[in-house]
């Protein structure tokens, strides 16, 4: 059973049909990229995936479980966690208070026993912070606990992001873009610590533009134009499919012949 | 032990001991305004706890104000409740206001929210004037004894003063065990990015209800409280002027910022009177209050975690725009 299935996913806004019959699995332990030009429906996927659109055909399976239908918080307990295209932190809280949310489903206690002191949340408040410590020096930020976060540099602020989304305990991880607006170095980088982030997850989804960076780490590449996928295969099948090349650069001997020159 | 020491906390143990001597020092009149000053505090930190914790900005917080002060009265009124009985139905009755001005706010953000609670307050404030066997409509209930606790009657407003200091201090300290908790973290979530905070599997919802419902309660505490200090309510009290001065407060002070209520909440609690004094020079004070106001909303880094620059662009700016990125 592979560990995520999205079957004859499809979701029209009006008469636009944003994501169009589209079927891909993703195995234990891999990288998946999910590529395509600009407007061709992969964060729209995404949305999907997390419950915020609920898709008008199709179905979304973590390991044999439907997910279609499932509000936000329940995918997120069902170990789906996603992160932005556009960085969206908690801007006014501390970097450690943007991980204590992203575990919040995990601390168990209410609204009630937040009112006052008492022991079950001393007990998990105490767990919850000595966790947050940990996720911070994965993500090397431990020197940042206190600070508010939009004052971090941008790639820190990308790294918390990620950080916040690893501390829900997903089996899937979601990532939109997360090496847009980084330089090469601060790329390479991040790309190591992407592949090293299957240490803490089953899988990752990989929205990226920047074909460097998914050429080296996915193990998996589906292509997205016009909301329907053109080509899935490994890195090497993928940049010497005609139509992928199509996509992007458009046909060669057309009017508009990019691919020449 | 130093997490307590925090500016926020040291700024509060500063005025509670100004607070604490300041019957030694003053007269019945400016006592009166100190209590005024305190009720003022219970209820701008209510909103406070709305406003800059849960990112909702309520321009009808007098109605949960007016439906305490009006249970309490009532209470005494048509049941002759002490004070310690009527209190727990406060607690309920404005509860249970606050979840029901809570329950379109699921549908509704931006601009709506200001539209429902300002008319939310003026249809409180229709109910109290109309409902003549209950309230007494315009006339107003006159002759509310001093608070009665458990037999004990509170025959000055040196013991009144300090009881509700006692209030004062519970509140700040229940805000601050609210604001570090998980229900507090994820309402700030929600406030700086609610797309973001659903992302994280927070609920908005029930969290929304929970914040109107816990902020409405605190609210007609200082209702009930100011019912027993006036002695009378009658409706005109509980105009909108008094939700207006309520959101000064909190701006002045800080969103967010309790200790800054406080602040907030003396200044504009004892400036009014203070310019009183000045109504033999020029008759138009309330103009020099408003130019007041400007001028501290200018100065606004000059205030002890003055959050200004932030909270009026809160005002104008959607925070919480709709679409998924």
């Amino acid at each position: 059973m592979p560990l995520l299935e999205v079957k004859d996913l499809t979701i029209r806004f009006g008469g636009l049909v944003a994501v169009d019959n589209l079927s891909f699995t993703m195995e234990k332990g891999q990288v998946v990229a999910l590529i395509g030009p600009n407007g061709a429906g992969k964060t729209t996927v995404i949305n999907l995936l997390t419950g915020f659109y609920t898709p008008n055909e199709g179905e979304v399976r973590l390991n044999g479980e439907n997910l279609v239908g499932m509000s936000t918080d329940q995918v997120v307990e069902k170990g789906l966690s996603r992160t932005f295209q556009n960085i969206r932190l908690f801007s006014n809280m501390s970097v450690e208070d943007n991980i204590l949310i992203g575990m919040q489903h995990r601390i168990e206690y209410g609204a009630f026993l937040s009112l006052f002191p008492n022991s079950k949340k001393n007990h998990w408040e105490k767990e919850a912070k000595a966790e947050t410590l940990e996720i911070l020096k994965k993500v090397g930020l431990e020197d940042s606990l206190s600070e508010k976060s939009t004052s971090l540099p941008y790639g820190k602020q990308r790294k918390l992001e990620i950080g916040r989304a690893l501390a829900a305990h997903p089996k899937i991880l979601l990532l939109d873009e997360p090496a847009a607006g980084m330089n090469p170095a601060e790329k390479q980088e991040l790309s190591t610590f992407i592949r090293s982030l299957l240490n803490e997850v089953d899988g990752i989804l990989l929205i990226e533009h920047d074909m460097k960076v998914v050429m080296s780490i996915s193990d998996k590449i589906v292509v997205l134009n016009h909301g329907a996928k053109i080509c899935e295969g490994t890195p090497a099948e993928v940049q010497n499919n005609p139509e992928v090349i199509e996509a992007y650069l458009g046909k060669k001997g057309g009017h508009h012949d990019v691919a020449r020159g | 032990m130093k997490k307590l020491l925090t500016p926020k906390n040291i700024t509060f143990a500063i005025i509670m001991v100004g607070m604490a001597i300041a019957p030694l020092l003053t007269s019945p009149y400016s006592l009166r305004i100190l209590i005024t000053a305190e009720l003022n505090m219970i209820f701008a930190m209510s909103l406070n706890l709305l406003m800059g914790i849960g990112g909702t900005v309520s321009f009808g917080h007098a109605a949960f104000y007016s439906i305490g002060a009006y249970t309490t009265a009532c209470l005494w009124y048509h049941f002759k409740w002490a004070y310690s009985t009527s209190f727990l139905l406060v607690i309920l009755i404005t509860g249970l206001a606050g979840l029901l001005l809570a329950l379109p706010m699921s549908r509704i953000t931006g601009r709506y929210v200001t539209i429902i609670t300002l008319s939310f307050a003026e249809i409180v404030n229709l109910i109290i004037k109309n409902w003549d066997k209950v309230t007494l409509g315009q006339m107003g209930i006159v002759g509310i004894p001093s608070i009665n606790l458990f037999g004990f009657k509170f025959t000055n407003k040196i013991q009144f003063f300090y009881f509700t200091l006692i209030f004062v201090i519970l509140t700040y300290i229940i805000m601050n065990w609210l604001v570090n908790s998980k229900l507090g973290r994820n309402l700030q979530a929600m406030r700086d990015d609610s797309i973001a905070a659903e992302a994280m599997g927070i609920k908005l919802f029930p969290n929304k209800v929970i914040v109107f419902t816990i902020s409405a309660i605190f609210a007609g505490i200082a209702g009930s409280l100011y019912a027993h200090l006036m002695t009378y309510v009658e409706p005109s009290t509980f105009n909108a002027n008094l939700s207006f001065n309520c959101i000064s407060i909190v701006v002045i002070g800080g969103l967010g910022n309790f200790s800054g209520t406080l602040i907030g909440s003396l200044f504009l609690s004892i400036l009014p009177e203070y310019l009183r004094r000045f109504d033999f020079l020029f008759k138009y004070r309330m103009i020099a209050y408003g130019l007041v106001l400007v001028i501290v909303m200018w100065l606004n880094h000059s205030i002890p975690g003055g959050k200004l620059k932030e909270a009026v662009k809160g005002f104008f700016v959607r925070k919480d725009k709709m679409e998924v990125a």
